[in-house]
């Protein structure tokens, strides 16, 4: 994965994803984080990415409760402008703590989202696998033009952005016959 | 009520039950003071006491565990992972979300090989936990809804657990969201991923849903169907149904068909028109409501005034509430809320609202048919819905013309497909998919995929059944559950007594009731079909005396009428009385156990009733006594049923066991009170009446003693035995 543009000050282009850190030394105390492999990675940076590996598996409620509300509120409402939606690639480098914050739990959730467990068997046939967040459920609500707040049920995976297929302008399924 | 005497009846304490006997294990995992356990203190809500954040959130939780654990058994503790979480705050905002924790298949007891089960199901069936996993559901909830500046025209969540209460506007249910996400944690999940309808985890292993998931038009299960095929049937409309069996036959017992208005019922210029319906009550019975219509008439801005629909907005307060009162109003669309116009047209006294679109029909703008309408209110009145053209003929109708509102009676119920009950399967919201009932169902699924929001009762409709197709075990073998006496705190002094009798698969139902300042009382038999108890003969009786009085061949027998117990959970129920000729008026009542209990047990571990039950001696039969165990398993409740000069009498009294013995040292008689909306429960008097000891005898029999300190009832001694025996060995 690479992303799709970089600030001239920013260190994150050429930044790849991979099960393993190779090359800022760093890694995660789990597996539960996605590793970044940078080829040069600047202090700020570096002290970023340890900050999602330490905020990985958890929500991050003494940075949150750092945050200027208003400047949270602020740096959501642009979020797109330096997180791509779908994956939370980082499309420029964060400005404040908010961006920052932000960034982090949109990494946090997308490495849940992505992440396979490996299915777990057993002697007898018997075979699980680990499988919340790609199945999870999630009630979002919208405020409609009525003024009202809809409250609908989608995939979890809208957390991070990414959009159900829409089928309203073509593609509808066939009739075969019987 | 007015005490003249001790009694301890109604003020038994509550025991919690131990872990082990739990369904469900809740593992809160929130820091300190956060989430679950924030300590901001806050007011307390309709039936919710709490006066933390926290507390507030857990009793709401637990009371959707109760919901849920009243219909569901397994074999072992099903583990939940609850927690709050910034899930952010933005345009669309997530409130909160849910779903199993992992997917397992050929586990020991799996009903079907190479099937991939949600790790709940599989913990219910195989009776072990999957030790792997640190929790078999998930769940999480966005804490920043509750600060009140995270989305627009949404202030927080309402925690209220009254359900005569609604949420008010600008909340949203925590209740309804709770019962929802646990839902999909429980199996009502689609385990395929949404962009390509693969299965989750192995591709070509099929999950217990898409067993049961069918393709009309494919004629297959979608386990039979390529990837490509289920993209296809995922949003191919009414073409997509869930085939369970036990889902459907409660479907078709639910659902109500398309909605029709009748202009000038029986006559020969009748007009049968379209209607919609909304998918939340009141509902209109399906004998239909005829009544006579009238225009709705207020102050507004809009429409101008040559519009003939000018003053008919209900926006405000009407002018013509002598001209409504017991009709059909006649309200136009627009300029404000319909919860608004439905509060006007109710307090104006009318009998029911018919909206008229103000959009031509089939336009952008017009009302879609399966609209669900959010409300904010609990008004027991029915809301139609009609075209612009239908409106505009209602409006020709003379002024004495009569409307009936009623269904297509001829046509399938909403939702459904050559028998079948819809699944989602829309083009236009794809992510809803596969993993809710169709929004087009009437009455509205607790899981279709747009949340209510709405006063909500704890009805689970038909998904428990769905439950239950996919593999949970239903609650037939703790039905016992729902033992004990039951009360409505604002009609104190009168209740319903419930036990099972026999091998604890008998219910028996007392209810004992006034009529005019005297006490009278009901008792016959119920039908547990699943989401209620049907008991179809109360019978009522008169004619004879009390102690040397007693003369069995006096004793008149007759039919009463019905009383149907809807349990939202083990602790309340609401209870319909449905005299058939007495002339006394059908009335409901909302009723809570007086020891309340933990509803979240499995069968396995609930505890011993079998001494529970009712008791008669043959040589007098007629008259009686029901004995109840009360959930914590240590209160004993005692209701003698006689008679006094022809006329019921019951009494009624609480005790504790010591052995093979109990005593009620505060047995009282009650006057005063009278029947269904007359109740006024300061008019009724408790009386003290004396002492019951009783001793049990074998497993079928007992000596009752009652010492009375009343002159008109004297003291005695009887060797009562079981109306339904149960087997000793």
């Amino acid at each position: 994965m690479r992303a799709s543009s970089s600030p001239a000050d920013a260190s994150p282009s050429g930044w790849t994803c991979a099960s393993t850190l190779t090359g800022a030394g760093l890694q995660c105390p789990d597996h539960s984080c996605r590793t970044l492999h940078m080829p040069s990675i600047k202090w700020p940076l570096t002290a970023l990415l340890l900050a999602i590996c330490a905020s990985s598996s958890a929500f991050d409620l003494e940075t949150f409760r750092s945050l200027d509300p208003s400047q949270l509120r602020e740096a959501e409402a642009r979020m797109s402008e330096f997180l791509e939606p779908g994956t939370a690639r980082l499309l420029r480098e964060p400005r404040n703590a908010s961006e920052r914050y932000l960034f982090q739990r949109q990494q946090r959730q997308a490495a849940a989202f992505n992440r396979r467990a490996v299915p777990v068997s057993q002697g007898n046939g018997e075979k699980a696998q680990a499988m919340f967040w790609p199945a999870a459920r999630a009630s979002r609500v919208r405020i409609g033009p009525d003024g009202r707040a809809h409250i609908q049920c989608q995939p979890a995976q809208v957390l991070i952005g990414r959009t159900p297929p829409d089928f309203r302008s073509g593609n509808p399924a066939p009739r075969p016959v019987r | 009520m007015r005490t003249t005497g001790t009694i301890a009846l109604f003020g038994l304490l509550i025991v919690p039950l131990s872990l082990q006997a739990q369904l469900f294990e809740v593992q809160y995992s929130d820091p300190i003071d956060f989430g679950f356990d924030d300590s901001t203190p806050v007011d307390a809500v309709p039936g919710n006491p709490a006066t933390t954040l926290g507390g507030q959130r857990v009793a709401v939780f637990e009371r959707a565990l109760d919901i849920w654990g009243s219909r569901l058994d397994g074999n072992a503790r099903i583990r939940i992972e609850a927690s709050f979480d910034d899930l952010g705050c933005d345009e669309s905002t997530t409130l909160g979300l849910g779903g199993t924790r992992a997917l397992v298949r050929n586990f020991a007891g799996a009903p079907f090989f190479d099937i991939n089960y949600p790790l709940a199901i599989a913990t219910a069936i195989s009776g072990r936990n999957f030790e792997d996993f640190d929790a078999d559901i998930g769940v999480r909830f966005n804490f920043r809804i509750d600060s009140g500046a995270c989305t627009e025209s949404l202030d927080g969540f309402w925690y209220g657990l009254d359900a005569r209460s609604p949420p008010p506007f600008r909340t949203a249910s925590f209740l309804e969201l709770v019962l929802h996400e646990l839902a999909h944690g429980l199996g009502f999940q689609s385990l395929t991923d949404p962009d390509n309808r693969e299965f989750f985890g192995e591709s070509e292993t099929p999950d217990v849903l898409s067993r049961l998931t069918f393709d009309l038009q494919r004629d297959a299960s979608w386990n039979e169907l390529t990837p490509i095929e289920r993209v296809q049937s995922a949003t191919s409309g009414d073409n997509l149904v869930f085939i369970g069996e036990r889902t459907n036959l409660r479907a078709s017992e639910r659902l109500l068909p398309p909605g029709r208005i009748t202009l000038n019922p029986g006559a020969p210029s009748a007009q049968s028109r379209v209607a919609w319906i909304q998918g939340y009550p009141p509902f209109v019975p399906t004998a239909g409501l005829t009544r006579p219509v009238a225009i709705a008439q207020g102050p507004g801005p809009s429409p101008p005034a040559s519009d003939p629909w000018h003053r008919s907005l209900a926006c405000e307060s009407l002018d013509n509430p002598a001209e409504l009162a017991g009709k059909l109003a006649l309200v136009r669309r627009g300029d404000c809320f319909f919860a608004e116009k439905w509060q006007n047209v109710f307090d104006a006294g009318a009998a029911g609202m018919i909206l008229v679109d103000n959009q031509a029909e089939g336009s952008d703008g017009a009302i879609q048919r399966d609209f669900g309408i959010a409300l904010d209110r609990n008004l027991p009145i029915p809301i139609w819905i009609v075209s612009d053209a239908t409106g505009g003929r209602l409006l020709q109708l003379s002024a004495d013309g009569l409307v009936r509102l009623g269904y297509a009676l001829d046509e399938p119920p909403r939702g459904t497909s050559e028998g079948f009950i819809n699944l989602q399967a829309s083009t236009e919201t794809t992510g809803s998919n596969v993993s809710h009932f169709a929004t087009s169902l009437a009455p509205n699924s607790l899981m279709n995929p747009n949340l209510a929001n709405f006063a909500y009762a704890g009805d689970l409709d038909q998904v428990p059944e769905l439950l239950y197709d996919l593999g949970w075990s239903d609650a037939g073998a703790k039905q016992a559950q729902y033992s004990g006496n039951w009360f409505n705190p604002q009609r104190s002094g009168e209740g319903c007594q419930l036990t099972m009798d026999g091998g604890q698969d008998v219910s028996v139902l007392t209810c004992y009731l006034y009529q005019d300042g005297e006490q009278f009382w009901l008792i016959g038999n119920g039908v547990d079909l699943g989401d209620r108890y049907e008991f179809n003969e109360m019978i009522i009786t008169r004619g004879t005396g009390y102690g040397a009085d007693f003369d069995p061949d006096e004793v008149i027998i007759e039919p009463w009428g019905e009383i149907i117990m809807r349990p939202s959970d083990c602790n309340n129920a609401r209870f319909d009385f449905r005299p058939d000729a007495t002339g006394l008026p059908e009335f409901s009542s909302q009723m809570t156990k007086i020891v309340a209990s933990s509803c979240n047990q499995r069968a396995s571990e609930q505890i011993d009733r079998s001494r529970s039950g009712n008791y008669f001696d043959p040589n007098r039969a007629g008259e009686g006594i029901q004995l109840a165990l009360e959930a914590d398993g240590v209160s004993w409740v005692i209701t003698f049923y006689t008679y006094l000069d022809g006329k019921q009498v019951w009494m009624i009294g609480s005790g504790q066991r010591s052995g093979n013995t109990i005593d009620f040292g505060d047995v009282v008689i009650t006057r005063g009170g009278d029947y269904g909306p007359a109740l006024d429960p300061e008019q009724i008097e408790l009386v003290p009446l004396g002492a019951f000891d009783l001793e049990f005898i074998g497993c079928n029999d007992l000596d009752l003693s009652i010492t009375s300190d009343l002159p008109q009832f004297s003291s005695d001694t009887r060797r009562l035995t079981r109306i339904n025996p149960r087997d000793c060995t």
